[in-house]
């Protein structure tokens, strides 16, 4: 058999790492049409998926000691996509987990009749499912520019959340009747937001994998960067 | 990839893939994408010029693509799925990856994956699939009380002086609901299949409108609706009187069925352009969400389940009404804000054209 060399080794680290990046996105888009299309069979499929996303996470942390045990001396470069690839695929696991979380709330939430029309979640579930395809394009081509307008996008997120929090609150008090299912979206909205969250920090670790620098605790230092519109 | 194509197969690869309406990615034995086609670049992550061999994970993060790719090279035998693309708009795929050989060599160099997208097909597949589901339902429901107070009656209340008008009644209301179900059916079939003959003539819209609100007036007293016209002295539509009642009828009795008590229909019309009349039929009631709103032509599409119930249609109304205005060569389109109302527009032809 072959020894595998660094190359193949960081290939084959780089692929998984996306392919992960494929099995949340199609976690998170299938949890927030099974939400709005009030689809139960597709929210159990959300659940049932997830087992082979945390058995892809473990196979990435494998191959990661393995390079780090088989390669000694690793070039710089390599070396920050190695710790990269360490620090980002949790928070990609956890974007699929909070995904299944939101799966489970549409059960509950399907039992019931539906509290209104969705207006702003549609929306909200959309500028989260774009903010994370484009953080792992961002991720895909190491592109710093792109990982921090999605950054941005987040303010755009955590405004809604507030909108639709302050509405879910004016329902809970004006009618006990929908406590419950006000509940339940309280719950998903919350989960949409923290997958923005963790969006937000793999792209922070998108521009430590380009420019080296670590921009996490400085936002001051990098939001005058120029950015392309 | 070990092989090169000549001078003349090259440009004429290239011509045939440009062509094919399914995406082509052909990957080599690394799972690079080699070769690619135009409809590709419309699908996935490609640039619209090939540089270079780019990494298949660079161009789709799909696991159902890396899977069967990854099946093809290593089991050298075909492989078939439907997968889903997300991107601006959510598409599904049916996908089916293939090895490549390339004589004289009887190794896989490679797979080439074919895309054809099915998402309309699903769609049509969807809606066939709702309307049978719906139509058992619709048939079953009058059927199953029908046999119910038939056997009731067989079973000695034919005699029960109190109660066999009752039941009869009640058997009756369900078979005409039966009945018209059928030959709502039997209409839409022969408009769809092009059999039903329009004998268009020139009619007098007024005194065609007016004649129709003498019809509804139990409808309006039942519901509490007041009925307003509008129409020019003169206006003319050229249509099948008969085909015009009926797509005329079945806008303002919606109208009038899903409205509120002491709301109001009002039917205007004015002339638009050389030769087209507009009718439109305006209601105060409880108004359709924009969900629905591109579905409730659809054959046996329920807004509201139960209330549609209520209101005793068979479903079939406003896909019939769209059907006969695209056979007078009309168009329909709706408004509405939940709350306040509906508006129908159709427009019709105005006059006979001269040869």
């Amino acid at each position: 058999m072959d020894v595998p060399t660094l190359e193949t080794d960081l290939r084959m680290l780089r692929d998984k790492v996306l392919l992960l990046g494929g099995q949340s996105e199609t976690a998170l888009s299938h949890a927030a049409r099974a939400l709005i299309q009030r689809d139960s069979t597709l929210a159990q499929q959300v659940i049932s998926d997830d087992d082979e996303i945390d058995s892809v996470e473990s196979e990435i942390d494998e191959l990661c000691a393995q390079i780090l045990t088989r390669q000694r001396n690793l070039p710089p470069e390599d070396l920050r996509f190695v710790i990269g690839v360490l620090r980002t695929t949790p928070m990609i696991e956890r974007i699929a987990d909070h995904a299944v979380n939101i799966a489970r709330h549409t059960i509950k939430l399907n039992d019931e009749p539906q509290l209104k029309p969705f207006i702003d979640l549609p929306r909200m579930a959309e500028i989260v499912k774009q903010m994370l395809a484009a953080s792992l394009d961002a991720l895909t081509q190491r592109d710093a520019i792109r990982a921090k307008q999605t950054i941005r996008r987040d303010t755009e997120v955590d405004l809604l959340y507030r909108r639709i929090f302050n509405e879910l609150m004016a329902f809970m008090t004006s009618d006990l009747a929908a406590v419950t299912r006000s509940a339940e979206l309280l719950f998903v909205i919350k989960h949409l937001e923290r997958i923005a969250d963790y969006v937000t920090n793999i792209c922070e670790q998108v521009v430590y994998l380009a420019e080296g620098r670590v921009i996490k605790h400085t936002p001051e230092a990098w939001l005058g960067d120029a950015v392309e519109p | 990839m070990g092989f090169q194509l000549d001078q003349y197969s090259q440009p004429l690869l290239k011509a045939v893939l440009g062509s094919l309406r399914e995406g082509i990615l052909v990957v080599d034995s690394q799972l690079d994408v080699v070769l690619y086609n135009k409809a590709a670049v419309s699908i996935f992550n490609l640039p619209a010029v090939m540089t270079g061999p780019v990494r298949l994970i660079d161009v789709s993060r799909n696991k159902t693509i890396h899977q069967g790719f990854r099946q093809v090279l290593e089991e050298n035998k075909p492989f078939d799925a439907e997968l889903e693309v997300f991107g601006k708009q959510e598409r599904t795929f049916s996908f089916r990856a293939t090895p490549l050989v390339v004589p004289p060599s009887e190794e896989v160099a490679g797979a080439i994956g074919v895309f054809f997208d099915v998402t309309q097909l699903l769609r049509l597949e969807r809606v066939r699939r709702e309307f049978f589901s719906n139509l058992s339902h619709e048939l079953r429901t009058p059927l199953t009380s029908i046999l119910v107070y038939v056997e009731t009656l067989l079973n000695g209340a034919l005699y029960d002086t109190e109660n066999n008008l009752k039941f009869l009644n009640i058997v009756n209301k369900h078979a005409t609901r039966m009945q018209n179900l059928v030959r709502d059916i039997a209409d839409l079939s022969a408009i769809e299949a092009g059999e039903l003959k329009l004998n268009a003539v020139e009619v007098d819209l007024r005194a065609f409108i007016e004649n129709l609100g003498v019809l509804i007036a139990s409808d309006l007293e039942e519901c509490q609706v007041a009925f307003h016209q509008d129409i020019p002295p003169e206006l003319t539509v050229y249509a099948d009187p008969q085909a015009l009642e009926q797509i005329l009828m079945n806008l303002i009795i919606n109208a009038v069925k899903f409205n509120r008590p002491g709301g109001s229909v009002s039917v205007t019309a004015k002339p638009e352009g050389d030769n087209r009349t507009r009718i439109t039929v305006r209601d105060t009631g409880i108004g359709i969400e924009e969900e629905h709103l591109t579905r409730i032509f659809e054959r046996l599409y329920r807004v509201d389940k139960s209330r549609s119930q209520e209101v005793g249609g068979t479903g079939l109304g406003l896909a019939i009404v769209k059907h006969l205005v695209l056979s007078h060569n009309g168009d329909i389109s709706v408004q509405s804000t939940p709350g306040e109302g509906s508006e129908f527009r159709i427009r019709l032809p105005r006059k006979a054209i001269e040869a």
